[in-house]
């Protein structure tokens, strides 16, 4: 398989799970840049163009509140868990757990 | 900084106005942290700006991840939309060339080039017409979520055809809808053709034979109202393949009945050369017309008999 098709494949294994791992980051307060630090450091790599709009639709879902400081002398935009992102994540944590044991026992028997 | 402001402006120009300030606000705010990023290693080059911009995307592409456009007509109603169009288009061009058939007989000279103009113009401005409308109602009946309630609506496993034979082609229920539809619109020129252009037509209904234009009007208007019946099912039933083929040789026999009655027809008021011409050596054809297509339409009566048979 070429990198190209490769590379898709990838990216579609990965978007569906970057929404748990930015709701799972943002139980502290995080602006655009500091999250997708978060998240390289902990080896999740998404490019800007893809995780700030996300993080956007996130908020406009309701499951992250978001509000303008000043930080630094520059203002920011942090975004935290919602109480409803908390329910949502709790049960797309435990939807996780329970594709990863299932996917680890189909791996385990190739 | 000036190329920051003018990527900006470019992804702005692409936002809705709505959404324009509070998107730029935010995408600057998260640049510029990515900016001092850079320049916690030496002072920022335009040269690395430059790159980090290019590696954002492109303004439009951009501006539609934080706003995507909902498409006019979803994925789901494209092959619907796309049937839709090409009969209209079908139909469109038949109007076309019948018209400009009609001028050819107005013409004092015949210019191949001025014909053949005259006829893609004419297409072409009633498909942008036709275009714009079927569009719209696209557009505004997803939007709704007709669409999908009518697909909805429309499916149930009990109601999927038991054989390959008994499924109902929705091309074929809008190839027909499109025949019903072109039919009323030749029995009916005096509503869409200018007095002068229906006195210089070819041919027309003889005085007295005004009843074959009710007649037709009235069983071409039950057959669209079936082919619109059968655009909302999935399947044939005994009783529809019936009216299918019922619908078929009615048609056949008032065409047959037509021309063998004679005198249907007779030439217009105000005649042309090309009509004369017309009516001086092709008039007779009219009635091996008008047979032919009882014949065929007899052919796929019995075409649809054999399924019906088999179903």
């Amino acid at each position: 398989m070429n990198d190209d098709r490769l590379d898709k494949l990838r990216l579609e294994l990965r978007r569906g799970v970057l929404v748990l791992a930015v709701l799972a980051s943002s139980r502290t307060p995080q602006y655009g840049y500091s999250l997708r630090k978060q998240l390289n450091d902990n080896g999740i790599e998404i490019d800007e163009g893809t995780l700030y709009p996300l993080v956007r639709r996130l908020a406009e879902q309701g499951l992250l509140d978001s509000q303008w400081q000043m930080a630094e002398g520059r203002e920011r935009r942090y975004y935290q868990l919602s109480a409803v992102g908390a329910e949502v994540l709790a049960q797309l944590s435990a939807e996780w757990q329970q594709l990863h044991g299932s996917l680890a026992t189909l791996l385990e028997q190739q | 900084m000036e190329l920051l402001e003018r990527y900006l402006a470019a992804v702005a120009a692409e936002l809705p106005v709505d959404q324009q300030q509070d998107i730029i606000r935010e995408l600057r705010a998260n640049l510029l942290d990515q900016i001092d990023a850079i320049q916690q290693d030496g002072p920022l080059s335009d040269a690395q700006l430059s790159q980090l911009l290019l590696q954002q995307g492109h303004p439009v592409d951009m501006a539609q991840r934080f706003a995507p456009s909902a498409p006019l007509v979803a994925s789901e109603d494209m092959p619907l939309y796309k049937t839709v169009l090409w009969h209209g288009a079908a139909l469109l061009a038949v109007i076309a060339l019948l018209k400009s058939l009609g001028g050819l007989i107005l013409a004092d000279s015949i210019n191949p080039v001025r014909l053949f103009l005259q006829l893609g113009f004419s297409f072409i401005d009633s498909f942008a017409t036709l275009l714009l409308i079927v569009t719209a109602v696209f557009y505004l009946c997803g939007r709704a979520g007709w669409t999908k309630e009518w697909r909805q609506r429309q499916w149930h496993p009990t109601r999927l055809p038991r054989y390959p034979l008994a499924r109902m082609k929705l091309s074929d229920s809008i190839t027909d809808l499109t025949s019903t539809l072109f039919l009323l619109l030749l029995l009916w020129t005096p509503l869409w053709l200018s007095v002068e252009a229906q006195q210089h037509l070819p041919v027309r209904l003889a005085d007295g034979m005004e009843h074959w234009r009710y007649l037709l009007t009235f069983f071409a208007a039950l057959s669209t109202a079936f082919a619109l019946y059968r655009l909302t099912q999935l399947s044939w039933q005994r009783w529809s393949k019936w009216c299918y083929i019922a619908d078929h040789l009615v048609f056949a026999a008032i065409f047959a009945a037509m021309a063998l009655t004679g005198g249907v027809f007779t030439e217009p008021q105000q005649i042309s050369d090309g009509a004369r011409f017309f009516w001086t050596h092709a008039a007779g054809s009219i009635s091996y017309i008008l047979l032919a297509t009882a014949a065929v339409l007899v052919l796929l009566a019995i075409t649809e008999y054999r399924q019906l048979r088999r179903l």
